[in-house]
C-alpha cells in the first residue's frame, strides 16, 4: 500500500467514529432540547385546560387535550411517550403529560399531546445532514490528504528513485536535491553517507580481489616451475611420481580457478569488450572443429542445424568463450556414444546434449562453485562466466532435462541481427 | 646460443634456468629493469625472456631497447597478467610471442627452441637426431630419410618431445600445447594415448628407435639415451 493511501485510511478510520460520537452527542443534545421545550409547552397547556375548567369551560380537542373525569383523588403530574393510532391508521408519536386536578369537586385527569413526528423529523434530517457532511469531510480529507502528501512526499520519491537506479559499481557519489524538509534532507545526508561508504567497500573489495588475482600468479608459476624441476629428477620411485601428479594436477586446478575469477571480475566492466557483428554459426563450427578429438574419443554425433544469417553483435572473445563453455560442458557430460544437438534459429540457440538426469534442479548450474559431476577435474565455474555473460549482452540463459537431453537455450534480445 | 632471463621472481628464473639449460644453451638472468638495460647493452643474446612487470620498470622499455641494439635476438614476453592490451603492445613493439604465468616449462623450451629456429636465418632449420630428420617448417619426419606420414597432431606432439628431449613431460602440458591452454578442462585423455601410441608405431614401423618412454602414466620422457 502506498504512504499517502496508508496515511488516508488511518485519518478516515479515526475520524468515523469521531463524527460518530459527535452526531450522537448531537442527537441526544437536540432531543434534550426538544423535549424539554416540548415538555414546557405540554405544561402550559394543562395549565391552561385547568384554567379554562376553572372558568366553566370544558375544553377536549383529541388527541391533543383531553380531559375526563376521575374517580379517585389523585394528584401530581407524569409525562409519557406514547404512539397513538391516526385517522389514517398510522402511529404517530406524541409526548403527552398526564396531570389531575379537583376543580369544582370534581377531580378530572387532563392529558395534554404535542406531536413528536417534527422532532423525528428533525432528528432525521439531522442524521442527514451529519451523513452527508462525513461523506463531504471524508473526501475533502482525502484529496486534501492525496495533494499535501503529494507536495510534502515529493522530495521523498525523488530519494527513493534515486536510490533504486543507484548501484554499488557506478562512479559518482550519489547527488540529492534539496528538500525544503529538514527530516528528508537528514534522510538524504544519511543515504549519502551509507551510499559512499558502501561504494568504497564494495570498491576495495573488488580492488583487493583483483590484486589477490594477480598476486596468486606469480607463487603459483613458481610452484609448477619447481615441481616440475622436481619431475626432471633421476631417482622418483612410482609413488614419489604419483605424488608429483597429483600435485601438479590440482595446481592446474587452482590456476584455472584463479584464472576464471579474474575473467569473472573483467566482466563487470563491459567497457572493457569492445564489440563487433559476429557470425554465431561460423563461432560454432569453428568450436566443434576446435573439440573434434575430444567429440570424436567419446563416439559423440553432432547434428548441426544452424542459420546462417545470423550475427550477434559481441565481444569476440567473450562469445567464444561463452559458446565454448556451452559445447565444452556438453562433450564432458556426455555419454559415451552421445549425441549433440545444436540449433540456430531467429533469435534462439540450443544447445542440447545426452547425458545422465542431473541429480538436482538445473537451475543450480549456474551457481557458483556448483558441481553436478563427481569429476574432480570440473572447477564448476563455466556456467557462471556464461551466465555472467549472457547478462552482459541481455541474453536469457535458461537450463533444462527434456526427454533425456540437456538443453541450454539461449535467447538474443537485441544483439541479433539478420543479413 | 645465450638466452637471456628477465624476471624478478628469482625463484622462477632459477627454474627457467635449470630447465632450459644445457643442451649447448647458455643462460644469463637479471630481476630488475637496471640489471636487464645493463645486459642487454653489453652482451649479445640470441632469445630473451623479458617479464613486463619489473620493480623498477616496464618490460615493453626492455623490449624496444633490445629490438634497437640487437634486432637479431628472439623475444619472449612473460607476464602475469592475461590483458590484451599488453599482449598486442608487445606483439606490436616486435615481441615474438607471449606467454603467460604460470606456463609449464616444456611449454616455454618449445617456443624458445622455434624462435631460436625460425631466427637461425644462416643455420639449419633441420633438427637431426640419428636417424631421425625434422623439419618445422614442412611439418616433416624423415626416417633414414625417409618420409614417415604424420597426422597434424602426430606432428605437433612429436615436435614438443623433441624439442624437450631428455626431460619428463606431463600429459597436462602435452594437451595443452596441442589442444590449447583450455583443454585441461576435459578429464578424460584416452585419445592422447591413442595418438602417441600411433605416433610411435609409424615411427617404429620406418625404422626408428622407440625414444618415447612412458613415465608411470604422468608423462613421457624422449630420450636418446
Amino acid at each position: 500500500m502506498k504512504l499517502i493511501n496508508k496515511i488516508s485510511v488511518y485519518f478516515l478510520l479515526s475520524s468515523i467514529p469521531i463524527f460518530i460520537l459527535i452526531s450522537t452527542g448531537q442527537y441526544f443534545a437536540i432531543e434534550k432540547v426538544i423535549t424539554g421545550q416540548v415538555d414546557e409547552q405540554l405544561e402550559n397547556i394543562s395549565a391552561k385546560t385547568i384554567q379554562e375548567i376553572k372558568d366553566g369551560k370544558f375544553v377536549s380537542f383529541p388527541p391533543f387535550v383531553e380531559v375526563s373525569l376521575y374517580n379517585s383523588k389523585v394528584s401530581g403530574k407524569s409525562f409519557q411517550n406514547v404512539t397513538i393510532e391516526s385517522k389514517d391508521d398510522e402511529d404517530e408519536p406524541f409526548r403527552q403529560i398526564t396531570s389531575f386536578a379537583q376543580i369544582g369537586g370534581k377531580n378530572y385527569r387532563i392529558i395534554a399531546r404535542i406531536s413528536l413526528i417534527e422532532k423525528e423529523d428533525m432528528l432525521a434530517s439531522l442524521f442527514m445532514v451529519s451523513i452527508y457532511a462525513i461523506i463531504i469531510f471524508i473526501m475533502v480529507l482525502f484529496l486534501i490528504n492525496k495533494i499535501v502528501s503529494k507536495k510534502i512526499l515529493k522530495d521523498f520519491y525523488k530519494t527513493l528513485a534515486l536510490l533504486e537506479d543507484y548501484s554499488l559499481s557506478s562512479k559518482g557519489d550519489i547527488v540529492f536535491a534539496k528538500s525544503k524538509i529538514k527530516e528528508f534532507n537528514k534522510l538524504n545526508e544519511s543515504f549519502k553517507y551509507f551510499a559512499s561508504k558502501a561504494r568504497n567497500e564494495f570498491r576495495s573489495l573488488k580492488e583487493f580481489n583483483e590484486e589477490l588475482n594477480h598476486e596468486i600468479q606469480t607463487p603459483i608459476a613458481v610452484i609448477k616451475s619447481k615441481l616440475e624441476i622436481l619431475l626432471q629428477s633421476a631417482n622418483l620411485d612410482e609413488e614419489n611420481l604419483r605424488i608429483l601428479d597429483t600435485s601438479l594436477k590440482n595446481l592446474t586446478k587452482l590456476e584455472r580457478i584463479n584464472k576464471s575469477i579474474l575473467l569473472l571480475n573483467k566482466l563487470g566492466h563491459k567497457e572493457l569488450f569492445e564489440s563487433a557483428d559476429l557470425n554465431i554459426a561460423e563461432e560454432i563450427k569453428n568450436i566443434i572443429s576446435f573439440y573434434a578429438d575430444f567429440i570424436n574419443d567419446k563416439n559423440i554425433t553432432v547434428n548441426l542445424s544452424l542459420n546462417d544469417s545470423i550475427k550477434a553483435n559481441m565481444n569476440s572473445s567473450l562469445l567464444n568463450i561463452m559458446l565454448s563453455n556451452l559445447i565444452s560442458n556438453a562433450i564432458r557430460h556426455n555419454i559415451q556414444n552421445g549425441v549433440i544437438n545444436i540449433t540456430l534459429k531467429d533469435n534462439a540457440l540450443e544447445i542440447s546434449n545426452s547425458g545422465n538426469k542431473p541429480k538436482s534442479k538445473t537451475e543450480n548450474f549456474f551457481i557458483r562453485f556448483y558441481k553436478e559431476s563427481d569429476s574432480s577435474d570440473s572447477i564448476g565455474l563455466g556456467l557462471t562466466i556464461v551466465k555472467k555473460i549472457c547478462e552482459l549482452y541481455d541474453i536469457q540463459i535458461t537450463n533444462a532435462f527434456i526427454d533425456d537431453l540437456h538443453c541450454a537455450k539461449l535467447l538474443f534480445n537485441k544483439t541479433v541481427k539478420s543479413k | 646460443m645465450r638466452i637471456f632471463i628477465v624476471e624478478d621472481e628469482k625463484e622462477l628464473a632459477a627454474s627457467i634456468t635449470e630447465f632450459i639449460g644445457g643442451e649447448g644453451y647458455l643462460v644469463d638472468s637479471a630481476c630488475n629493469f637496471a640489471a636487464a638495460e645493463e645486459k642487454i647493452t653489453l652482451i649479445e643474446y640470441d632469445c630473451a625472456l623479458i617479464d613486463l612487470m619489473l620493480p623498477d620498470g616496464s618490460g615493453l622499455d626492455l623490449v624496444k631497447l633490445i629490438k634497437k641494439v640487437q634486432p637479431q635476438c628472439g623475444i619472449i614476453i612473460i607476464t602475469a597478467k592475461n590483458t590484451l592490451d599488453d599482449k598486442i603492445m608487445g606483439l606490436d613493439l616486435g615481441a615474438d610471442d607471449y606467454l603467460t604465468k604460470p606456463f609449464h616449462l616444456a611449454e616455454l623450451n618449445a617456443r624458445i627452441k622455434s624462435i631460436i629456429r625460425r631466427r637461425n636465418f644462416g643455420g639449419a632449420k633441420e633438427i637431426i637426431i640419428n636417424e631421425i630428420t625434422i623439419n618445422p617448417e614442412k611439418h616433416e619426419v624423415l626416417v633414414n630419410e625417409e618420409l614417415v606420414e604424420l597426422t597434424r597432431r602426430e606432428f605437433d606432439i612429436f615436435l614438443f618431445f623433441v624439442s624437450n628431449k631428455e626431460r619428463v613431460i606431463t600429459k597436462d602440458s602435452i594437451i595443452e600445447h596441442v589442444w590449447g591452454e583450455d583443454s585441461n578442462a576435459f578429464d578424460n585423455f584416452d585419445f592422447v594415448y591413442t595418438h602417441i601410441k600411433n605416433l610411435r608405431k609409424k615411427m617404429i614401423e620406418r625404422g626408428a628407435k622407440d625414444y618415447i618412454r612412458s613415465i608411470y602414466g604422468i608423462g613421457y620422457k624422449f630420450s636418446t639415451k
